[in-house]
């Protein structure tokens, strides 16, 4: 009950700006959608994806603010109050972001199907025939859990870089700057030898052409790395709790 | 001017320093179980960096801190209520919002006296924080601590921004609160004069250093001043 009650807080917290990028998104979709003719097809496929860009700099923006704001208002005071752990205000921050990008994923992959049904033949025509022949459901599976990890590593980098910075009372910006980029080195080193560390993990495997014909049509995820990529973020999730619950002070 | 008491926190050879700044220099201090302890002293005497340290939200650079028999930490912040001298309330949460949030989060929490004593306080539950005044901010965070059943209450200058009507209220209630014995009151303020006939215990804070400690009656008995004089005399 306390932490649901906390991520409540944390999902009102950041539920302007959530509404307002939904708003946007859900608007470039109605435009697509109204825009969308044979002759503009290209053009329509080409900016379809754009707000999948936009997403990730929005969880940047969350990872850095949700403490700052705290820290900023005073209201850190209440949050470190609370007889709650690092993990659970970590937990319910993170939460509250990952369900506002859940409903805007969900809303741009709502626009697309529609954009793309209307012109379904248009479209069936400009693509090459051996991506009209993809095994979409493995294709957009994977491409969603890569980007669902994407955009929670440059929160929790943005989360961590801020936390941080909060050690230093000048520089602050320049603190975060300096630590998102040092974080985002280190993690492609960690990345390297986590998934040396785990080879011996199976890979796993999905035909996405018929049944693997053609070495082209088959997707490998090695599994060392993926254990790594959970690792990485799990890593940087307890280094802020522990900053955050043992360390750093108000 | 120690007395053999058994203690409900207690700091030794507390030090905390902000850059060259010295906050608290060897502080040994024991705070009497089932009294109103008043922590008296100037701007920038140590009173804050104290009650931070206490409530864990700050960390000493040397020292022990025990509070309820324990470090602060999360378990024991169950145990004792802080009160913070700044606004730390979300500004855009409605009273009744905020007292559900502490009800939810603190097993302590008696929303029933919240309610109560939001209504004696001339406050309506639906009002936002950012439609509230620093006075009826003031009150208001005084009324979420209050409503806690703790064995401590740490109010950093609870009485600050407040009208004289409802400090007297609010001093009623607390010394109501601590009739029965049961829990501590940790206080610090610069009100001496209107509060100090509640005080039981007084430790006077200056340049990070404990200036002088006792028992309120005490102190008045032993230097024939009043608290108001004394603190006067100390801080010269």
């Amino acid at each position: 009950m306390a932490l649901l009650s906390l991520w409540k807080k944390e999902l009102r917290e950041i539920s302007f700006s959530g509404l307002t990028l939904l708003l946007l998104s859900a608007a470039f979709y109605i435009f697509l959608y109204y825009q969308a003719r044979p002759g503009t097809i290209q053009i329509i496929l080409g900016v379809i994806y754009l707000p999948f860009f936009i997403y990730p700099l929005f969880l940047l923006f969350q990872g850095y603010r949700t403490f700052s704001r705290e820290w900023r208002e005073r209201t850190i005071f209440l949050l470190k109050s609370l007889p709650r752990s690092g993990y659970e205000i970590i937990l319910a921050k993170f939460l509250a972001a990952a369900v506002v990008l859940i409903v805007l994923m969900a809303t741009s992959s709502t626009g697309i199907y529609f954009v793309i049904s209307r012109n379904f033949t248009a479209v069936n025509q400009i693509l090459p025939p051996e991506i009209t022949a993809l095994n979409w459901e493995a294709v957009l599976g994977w491409g969603l859990v890569i980007y669902f990890w994407l955009c929670g590593f440059v929160y929790f980098t943005a989360q961590l870089s801020s936390l941080t910075s909060r050690f230093f009372n000048k520089f602050r910006w320049l603190v975060t700057l300096l630590v998102f980029y040092l974080v985002n080195y280190l993690t492609i080193r960690l990345a390297g030898y986590l998934g040396l560390l785990f080879d011996w993990l199976p890979n796993v495997r999905h035909y996405v052409i018929g049944q693997a014909e053609e070495a082209a049509g088959l997707i490998e995820v090695n599994g060392g790395g993926l254990a790594a990529a959970v690792l990485i973020l799990l890593i940087l999730f307890i280094i802020s709790s522990l900053l955050l619950e043992r360390t750093l002070e108000v | 001017m120690k007395e053999t008491r058994e203690a409900v926190a207690e700091t030794s050879n507390l030090s905390k320093k902000y850059g060259l700044t010295v906050a608290l220099d060897g502080v040994d201090i024991k705070f009497p179980q089932g009294e109103l302890t008043a922590l008296i002293g100037p701007n920038g005497s140590g009173k804050t960096t104290l009650l931070k340290i206490l409530a864990g939200l700050t960390y000493p650079d040397q020292g022990r801190v025990r509070i309820i028999d324990r470090a602060p930490d999360r378990i024991n912040k169950e145990k004792f209520a802080f009160l913070p001298e700044n606004d730390y309330l979300y500004s855009w949460m409605k009273l009744e919002y905020l007292i559900e949030f502490f009800a939810r989060q603190y097993t302590s929490f008696d929303r029933s006296k919240a309610y109560q004593m939001t209504k004696d306080m001339n406050l309506k539950p639906e009002q936002k924080i950012s439609d509230l005044s620093k006075g009826m901010r003031a009150r208001f965070k005084l009324v979420l601590s209050l409503s806690r059943n703790v064995q401590l209450y740490i109010l950093d200058e609870p009485l600050a921004g407040i009208d004289p009507q409802s400090r007297s209220y609010i001093l009623e209630n607390l010394n109501l609160e601590f009739a029965r014995g049961e829990s501590s009151v940790i206080l610090s303020t610069h009100e001496v004069l209107e509060s100090e006939k509640f005080f039981d215990y007084v430790i006077m804070l200056g340049d990070g250093k404990v200036q002088l400690e006792g028992y309120a009656d005490a102190l008045r008995r032993e230097y024939d001043l009043s608290l108001q004089e004394l603190t006067r005399e100390v801080f010269a």
